[in-house]
C-alpha cells in the first residue's frame, strides 16, 4: 500500500492539469443537473465529455509507467506491480469515479432529493466511471504511448459504433436495450481485469493483445447473440409481476369495421384486425411492444415477420394513448406484411398466427403539475418544467427523474373553462432497466400538445412496469385483403 | 553465495532467430566483470534477460541467488541497472526524482545522493528531459549507487559520451562500489580494460570464455619469430595461435594460450630454423580485436 500511495502522490503531481479537467467537468454535470436537470440539451455531451476526458486521465496515469517495451526506468526498480495498479485504481477512483458520485449526491440534494434513496444509482454511476477507466486502462496497458492508444482506440471505437449501429436495427432505441449493454459493458470489464492482471503480473502484450481481440470480436457479436427477443424474455423472469394468466387476445371478426389508414413504405401492406382482449386486471394497462406474425398460404407458401417493432396493438380512441390497453374491449392489431407475399396470398383463405409481446404497467400514481414554471416532489421524485411550445396554443413540458424513468408517463390538461382534457404521453419511456446504463444521474422525457382553453390545471400520471409476458393470436382462415389498411394515398 | 550472476544454458530467439546460445557464464561476487562482444553479439539481451525484462527462451538464470524471472522488489531494491537507452521520466526534476525513488529504498543514503550530485555537478531543479545525454546517464548512476547496491549492472553506460564525462562516470562509481559486484557490458574495451577484474567475451550469442582479466592478458601474446631467410611456413598451425602472418624472414602471430616455457618449445618445433622470437603483451582491445578477426575467418 505504502508503494501505491507513493505512486499515487507522484502522479498526481504530474497529471494534475488533467485531473483537474475531469474534476471541472464532473463539477459542470453537477451544475447542469442541480440547476435544472429538466430538459437539459447539455446533459448527455457533458456526459461524454467527461467520459473522454476521464479516459484521457486513465491512459496517462497508465502509462507514466507504460507496460510495454522494454526500456522503462521502473522495469528495474524495487515498484511492486500490485502496488502500481493499485495507485493507478486508486488514482480513477479517488479522482474520476468518486467525485461525480459526490457531485452527482450534491445535486440530487439541491433539487430537493435524499441521495440516500438514491445510492444504488449514485453506485451505479460510479461503476459506469469506472468501468470506462477499467477499460481504457486495458488498452493503454497494451499500448506504450498515448499516440499508438489513440491509434488502436479510434478503429476499435469506428466497429463498435457499426457493430451498434448494425445491430441497433434489430434491437434499436427500447426499453430493454439495457440488457444488451449491461453484457456489453460486462464483457467489456472481464476483459480489461483479465487484460489488466496479465499485464501487471506477466507484461505478456502479446497475450493481452489476444484477449483485447477476442473481446472485440465477441463485443461485435453482442447484438447479434441478445436478440430483442432473448432481451424480452429476460426481462420478464426479472419482472417483478408475471403476466395476468386471464389476459386474452382473441381475433373478432364481428368487431367494427377497420377504418385506419395510414402511409408506409412500399414494401409492405398493413393489416387491421379487429381484436377483442380479456382479463386486463383493474388497475393496471398493458402496452404491445413487438409482433412475430407468421403466414401460411395454401400450396405450403409461408412468411414470418420475426419480432418487429413495426406493428402493434392499437388504441382504436384518438384521444388516447394510441398503444395503451386500458380496459377489457375491442381493439385494433396493426400487422405489416411482406408487400410480394401479400399480393401473392391477399385473396386465398390463410392461416395467420401472431406472437404479441406486452408489457403490463401498474403503480400509478397522479399528482398536480404547474401549467407554468417547475415542479418538484412528483412520482418517484421527478421534476417538471412546463412551458409554452413553439406556437400560441401549445404547452411544453419537460420532465427528469433520478436513476430511472417511470416506464409509462402521461400529463393531462384540464380546462377549466369548458371541461375538455387532454392526455399527452411523454417520451422516450423510461426504460425497464434497474440502473442506468447511460452513466446519467437522471433520465428525462417530454411532451409537446395543444392546450385546452385556459385556465388549464394539468396532471402528472405515471406507470412503472410490472410484466412482461407474450401472448398469441391465432387464425385458421383469414382473407388478408379484406383487412388490408388504405393507404392515405390511395386512389377511393 | 559465491556468485552475484549466474547462467547456464540460457537461450534467447526473438521469433526463430537466435540471439543467446546456450550462455553459461558466473559472476563472482565482488567482481568487476566486463561483458564484451561486438554490435549484436547478445550483451543487451543478456543484462535484459537478468534483469526480468526479457523471458529466456530457454535455460535458467540467476541473479543474486534468486531465479531471474522471479525477481521481486526485494532484489531490486539491491541492484542498480543503469542503461545507455533507458527510458527516463522526462517530466520529472534531477531533485524530484531522487527524493521519488528514495522512498523505494531501505538502504538509500541521503548523504551518499547528495554527494553523488554535487560530484556529478547534477542540476537538481532541472527537468530529466532537459538533460544532455551525459548529464542523465549521471543522473541515472546516481539514482543507482544513492543505496549502495549489493550488484550494478550497466548496459553500454559509456556510448555517446564524450572522454571526459566517460572519465568523470567512472571516477564516480568506482570508489563507492567496493562492496558492490558490477557487471558492465560494454564495446568500449579501453575503458574496461582500466577497472574490469573479469571479462567475458560474448561473440554471436556464444560465450567465448570467461576469466579474469590478468589471466586474460597472461595468456594472449603477440609473437614475432625472426629467421635468416624466408621460412617454411607450417602445413596446419597449432589452433591456439591465431592471425598468423609471414613476410620475408619474419613470421608474427598471436598465441591465445601463452606460456613461456610452452610456447618457446611449440615455436622451435614448428620452426626449426627460428632465430629470435620476441613476445609482446597485449591490450585488451587487441585481444577483442583478434578474436573478433578470429571468429569472422572462421565462418
Amino acid at each position: 500500500m505504502r508503494d501505491a500511495l507513493l505512486i499515487f502522490r507522484k502522479d498526481v503531481r504530474h497529471l494534475w492539469p488533467r485531473i483537474l479537467i475531469v474534476l471541472a467537468i464532473a463539477a459542470l454535470e453537477g451544475l447542469l443537473n442541480a440547476a435544472a436537470p429538466a430538459g437539459n440539451p447539455l446533459q448527455l455531451s457533458v456526459v461524454w465529455l467527461w467520459g473522454f476526458s476521464c479516459v484521457y486521465l486513465t491512459a496517462s496515469a497508465i502509462q507514466e509507467e507504460s507496460l510495454p517495451g522494454d526500456n522503462q526506468y521502473w522495469l528495474t526498480r524495487p515498484f511492486s506491480r500490485r502496488g502500481l495498479l493499485m495507485a493507478k485504481v486508486l488514482l480513477l477512483a479517488v479522482f474520476a469515479s468518486a467525485p461525480r458520485m459526490v457531485v452527482q449526491a450534491v445535486a440530487l440534494r439541491l433539487n430537493g432529493v435524499s441521495p440516500l434513496r438514491y445510492a444504488s444509482v449514485l453506485f451505479a454511476t460510479g461503476v459506469f466511471s469506472l468501468a470506462i477507466g477499467l477499460a481504457a486502462a486495458a488498452l493503454a496497458a497494451v499500448t506504450e504511448n498515448l499516440m499508438q492508444f489513440l491509434w488502436v482506440l479510434l478503429p476499435i471505437a469506428a466497429v463498435e459504433i457499426l457493430s451498434l449501429m448494425y445491430g441497433g436495427r434489430e434491437i434499436g432505441q427500447n426499453n430493454v436495450a439495457w440488457i444488451r449493454s449491461s453484457a456489453l459493458g460486462a464483457l467489456i470489464v472481464a476483459a480489461s481485469i483479465a487484460i489488466l492482471i496479465v499485464q501487471y503480473s506477466r507484461r505478456k502484450t502479446f497475450v493481452s493483445a489476444g484477449i483485447l481481440a477476442g473481446t472485440l470480436a465477441m463485443a461485435a457479436m453482442v447484438p447479434l447473440l441478445v436478440t430483442w427477443h432473448a432481451a424480452f424474455a429476460l426481462q420478464s423472469k426479472l419482472g417483478r409481476a408475471i403476466g395476468p394468466a386471464s389476459m386474452r387476445i382473441s381475433f373478432e371478426p364481428s368487431g367494427p369495421a377497420g377504418n385506419y389508414t395510414a402511409e408506409y413504405g412500399k414494401a409492405l401492406e398493413g393489416i387491421d384486425l379487429p381484436i377483442r382482449i380479456t382479463g386486463i386486471p383493474a388497475g393496471t394497462r398493458a402496452v404491445s411492444e413487438r409482433v412475430a406474425t407468421t403466414i401460411e398460404a395454401p400450396g405450403g407458401k409461408t412468411w414470418s415477420s420475426g419480432w418487429t417493432s413495426t406493428g402493434a396493438i392499437a388504441n382504436p380512441n384518438p384521444l388516447e394513448d394510441s398503444h395503451a390497453i386500458r380496459a377489457d374491449g375491442a381493439y385494433r392489431q396493426h400487422l405489416y406484411v411482406d408487400a410480394e407475399f401479400y399480393r401473392a396470398v391477399k385473396d386465398a383463405p390463410v392461416h395467420l398466427h401472431a406472437s404479441v409481446a406486452v408489457t403490463l404497467l401498474g403503480e400509478r400514481q397522479s399528482a398536480p403539475i404547474s401549467a407554468r414554471g417547475r415542479t418538484g416532489h412528483l412520482p418517484g421524485d421527478g421534476i417538471c418544467g412546463a412551458g409554452p411550445g413553439p406556437f400560441p396554443s401549445n404547452v411544453v413540458v419537460f420532465c427528469d427523474w433520478p436513476g430511472q424513468a417511470p416506464a409509462r408517463v402521461y400529463v393531462q390538461a384540464r380546462s377549466l373553462k369548458n371541461g375538455q382534457t387532454l392526455e399527452s404521453l411523454l417520451l422516450p419511456a423510461g426504460p425497464y432497466a434497474p440502473y442506468p446504463t447511460d452513466g446519467s444521474m437522471w433520465s428525462g422525457a417530454e411532451t409537446m400538445f395543444t392546450a385546452p382553453p385556459e385556465p388549464v390545471e394539468m396532471k402528472l400520471e405515471t406507470w412503472r412496469a410490472i410484466g412482461h409476458f407474450e401472448r398469441e393470436l391465432d387464425i385458421p382462415q383469414i382473407r388478408l385483403s379484406d383487412y388490408a389498411v388504405r393507404r392515405i394515398t390511395d386512389p377511393n | 553465495m559465491t556468485c552475484a550472476i549466474r547462467t547456464n544454458g540460457l537461450t534467447k530467439k526473438f521469433r526463430r532467430t537466435p540471439v543467446l546460445e546456450g550462455l553459461d557464464m558466473e559472476v563472482p561476487n565482488g567482481s568487476i566483470y566486463g561483458l564484451v562482444g561486438t554490435n549484436g553479439a547478445g550483451k543487451t539481451t543478456t543484462i535484459k534477460i537478468l534483469m526480468n525484462i526479457f523471458p529466456p527462451t530457454g535455460g535458467h538464470s540467476e541473479v543474486l541467488d534468486v531465479d531471474s524471472r522471479r525477481l521481486s522488489p526485494g532484489q531490486f531494491a539491491q541492484i542498480g541497472y543503469v542503461s545507455e537507452n533507458q527510458e527516463m521520466p522526462g517530466w520529472m526534476t534531477v531533485g524530484y526524482f531522487l527524493n521519488y525513488l528514495s522512498h523505494f529504498y531501505p538502504t538509500w543514503d541521503r548523504a551518499l545522493a547528495a554527494e553523488l550530485v554535487r560530484q556529478f555537478q547534477l542540476p537538481l531543479d532541472r527537468k530529466l528531459r532537459q538533460l544532455s545525454h551525459g548529464m542523465r546517464m549521471k543522473a541515472a548512476l546516481a539514482s543507482s549507487l544513492a543505496y549502495r547496491p549489493k550488484l550494478m549492472v550497466l548496459d553500454e553506460p559509456f556510448t555517446g559520451l564524450d572522454a571526459l564525462v566517460r572519465d568523470e562516470l567512472i571516477e564516480g562509481f568506482l570508489p563507492r562500489a567496493e562492496n558492490t559486484t558490477i557487471f558492465i557490458s560494454s564495446h568500449d574495451l579501453t575503458e574496461i580494460e582500466s577497472f574490469a577484474s573479469h571479462i567475458g567475451y560474448l561473440d554471436r550469442g556464444r560465450l567465448q570464455f570467461s576469466e579474469e582479466l590478468d589471466t586474460l592478458s597472461g595468456r594472449f601474446r603477440e609473437i614475432v619469430v625472426t629467421f635468416d631467410a624466408a621460412p617454411q611456413l607450417p602445413r596446419e598451425w597449432p589452433a591456439n595461435w591465431l592471425q598468423q602472418e609471414a613476410g620475408g624472414a619474419v613470421v608474427r602471430f598471436i598465441e591465445t594460450r601463452f606460456d613461456q616455457e610452452r610456447t618457446a618449445v611449440d615455436v622451435r618445433r614448428f620452426f626449426p630454423g627460428c632465430r629470435d622470437m620476441v613476445v609482446s603483451a597485449m591490450p585488451l582491445r587487441s585481444i577483442f580485436v583478434t578474436l573478433a578477426k578470429a571468429g569472422r575467418t572462421a565462418d
